[in-house]
């Protein structure tokens, strides 16, 4: 298993994979210095912060988990891969479980960067735009927690886009569940609560402060690992993927 | 005996088309299988069996002495495959392609650079292999299939796409592998020709069915091979040498094809002595060694 990984994580070389990791915590971090450069005067970090991360759970996570999710798939759909892999001496569930630990990873390093890349975007805004002030708490414990449990609330998200892009061939399923779940989440942001739609369960980190957020957050981590064992369950009896 | 691979009675449906029927191989252990088949036959269906990519619809497999899918495991750390064009991944280099079969295997790095110099590779190691020909991805195919040194190798149409300098060096690959790694092989094919040069024994598929399967000198003797004769007149010669065989038909005016009866027709000597004392006129007798078509059509038609 921790060789399938190691293998899995060799193949992302050359890739866009690594583009897209660096790519949406960038648009993260641009999203959040537009803002600072309109500012005048001084400002709550709390309130900056709170853009930058809803940008993240709203649209820059769930676009580019379908993204990473897409990529790694296509790896082995395009070459006609299968036949290879599943005849290695693995058991075929260890071959997709090692996919979903890498799409988890990947989330992972892509939050940690999108942290570090929101706080140098204030900081370059500061600096660069005369008279603004950043005020208050710099509350990096708190956008930390905020980052990891979208991260972790998404869980059900990646599932879901790993295994529509693993099921079908073609990318166009997995592009349109990616969009449409995106801006259906958006569409639901300023009227429903309470909705456990997987692209939405993210932004429940930003009503954090109540309890039916919570048990959503719970949802989309637990209901991850489940849907991730149904995954592997399913895909490694499927006979053929091309 | 101890077989490489033996089936009874493997059949895959697909849907309500029954893809392969029935088959009951037996591939020999170290020596090389020529699983011979037109397009379509069920090839490549019956290797996906062997390998546990599909489940057969009924029939058991054997193979190296154990149970097919139940003991896949086991079977697929002891053998190697290429089926059809061997897919790679065009942004990695040889060396990385073969880097991640290596890891799952557990081998040391060392084996990379055993299997790129068996197929004469090592000098393109660092290359993409998007930027590589037909004949060097199928080469590659194969030093992927040979990682770990497996008992079973199993090729299915090696040589698809190659020119005939490629068909020749992977000829000569397969031939080497046997006495090189004490390695059994089956090897898929639509051409008989390149079956014949390098397997000892032989089976033909026909749609979904194996007509026949033995070691290629009794398989070749099924068909016979065919004696041609260029001669003045034609008509006339066929008269002489009627009492030699049944099956002699007239290409043109001016050429026959004779296949040969098993006891009644002589040698090409004898034979032309005997038209050169009819007054005829010879200018060619070739024996021609029976092909995938003679057999085929020889089989069939038994078939039918
Ligand atoms: N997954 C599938 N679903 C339906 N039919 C299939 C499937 N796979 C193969 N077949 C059919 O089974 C038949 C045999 O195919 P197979 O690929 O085994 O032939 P083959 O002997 O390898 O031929 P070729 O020399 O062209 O490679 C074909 O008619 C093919 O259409
Ligand atoms: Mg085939």
């Amino acid at each position: 298993m921790f060789a399938l990984i190691g293998s899995e994580f060799a193949k992302l070389k050359r890739t866009l994979v690594p583009l897209v990791c660096i790519a949406a915590p960038l648009c993260a971090a641009t999203f959040t210095l537009l803002f600072v450069l309109r500012l005048r005067g001084g400002e709550q970090w709390l309130n900056l912060l709170g853009e930058g991360a809803a940008t993240w759970a709203f649209f820059l996570l769930p676009m580019s988990i379908t993204a990473l999710t897409i990529l790694l798939a296509q790896i082995e759909h395009a070459p006609k891969m299968w036949t290879h892999l599943l005849s290695l001496p693995a058991p075929r569930s260890t071959i997709f479980a090692a996919k979903v630990v890498v799409a988890f990873g990947l989330t992972g390093v892509m939050s940690v960067i999108g942290y570090a890349l929101i706080y140098a975007a204030l900081w370059l805004g500061e600096f660069v735009k005369p008279g603004v002030q950043l005020v208050g708490d710099a509350q990096f414990d708190e956008l930390a927690l905020a980052f990891a449990l979208m991260a972790a609330g998404a869980g059900l998200m990646i599932v879901v886009q790993l295994w529509a892009a693993l099921r079908f061939r073609g990318f166009a399923i997995p592009l349109v569940m990616g969009i449409v779940g995106t801006f259906a989440a958006l569409a639901l942001a300023s009227s429903v609560r309470g909705v456990l739609l997987p692209w939405f369960i993210p932004t429940y980190v930003l009503t954090l402060q109540q309890p039916s957020s919570q048990i959503a957050i719970w949802f989309g981590a637990v209901g991850g690992v489940v849907a991730a064992v149904a995954m592997v369950f399913h895909l490694g009896r499927q006979e053929r993927f091309d | 005996m101890n077989w490489a691979i033996s089936t009874e009675g493997l059949t895959r449906r697909f849907g309500d088309r029954t893809v392969v029927d029935g088959v009951s191989l037996s591939v020999p252990r170290g020596g090389v299988y020529g699983f011979l088949g037109p397009n379509g036959a069920g090839k490549t269906t019956t290797i996906r069996m062997l390998l546990g990519l599909i489940r057969p619809s009924s029939g058991s497999i054997q193979v190296l002495g154990r149970a097919m899918p139940r003991q896949r495991l086991a079977i697929a750390r002891c053998v190697g495959a290429m089926v059809e064009t061997p897919s790679l991944y065009d942004h990695l280099t040889a060396r990385e392609n073969l880097d991640q079969p290596r890891r799952v295997r557990g081998l040391p790095t060392s084996e990379i650079e055993r299997v790129l110099s068996i197929v004469d590779l090592t000098g393109d190691s660092r290359r993409r292999v998007g930027g590589f020909s037909l004949g060097m991805r199928q080469r590659l195919g194969i030093a992927r299939a040979l990682l770990g040194r497996p008992e079973l190798l199993i090729l299915d149409e090696p040589t698809n796409g190659l020119d005939p300098a490629g068909i020749r060096d992977m000829r000569q690959l397969i031939r080497d592998l046997p006495s090189r790694d004490a390695t059994s092989i089956m090897i898929s094919s639509h051409l008989l020709a390149e079956v014949e040069q390098t397997a000892s024994h032989v089976g033909l598929m026909f749609q979904g069915k194996l007509l026949a399967q033995s070691a290629l000198t009794d398989f070749l003797a099924l068909a016979g091979g065919r004696i041609e004769i260029g001669v003045r007149s034609a008509q006339k010669a066929r008269q002489v040498l009627s009492e030699f065989s049944d099956g002699i038909t007239l290409v043109d005016a001016e050429r026959l094809s004779v296949t040969p009866h098993p006891k009644r027709t002589p040698d090409a000597a004898t034979i032309n002595a005997r038209l050169v004392g009819a007054g005829l006129v010879v200018y060619e007798i070739t024996s021609r060694p029976a092909t995938l078509e003679d057999v085929f059509m020889k089989l069939t038609t038994d078939v039918a």
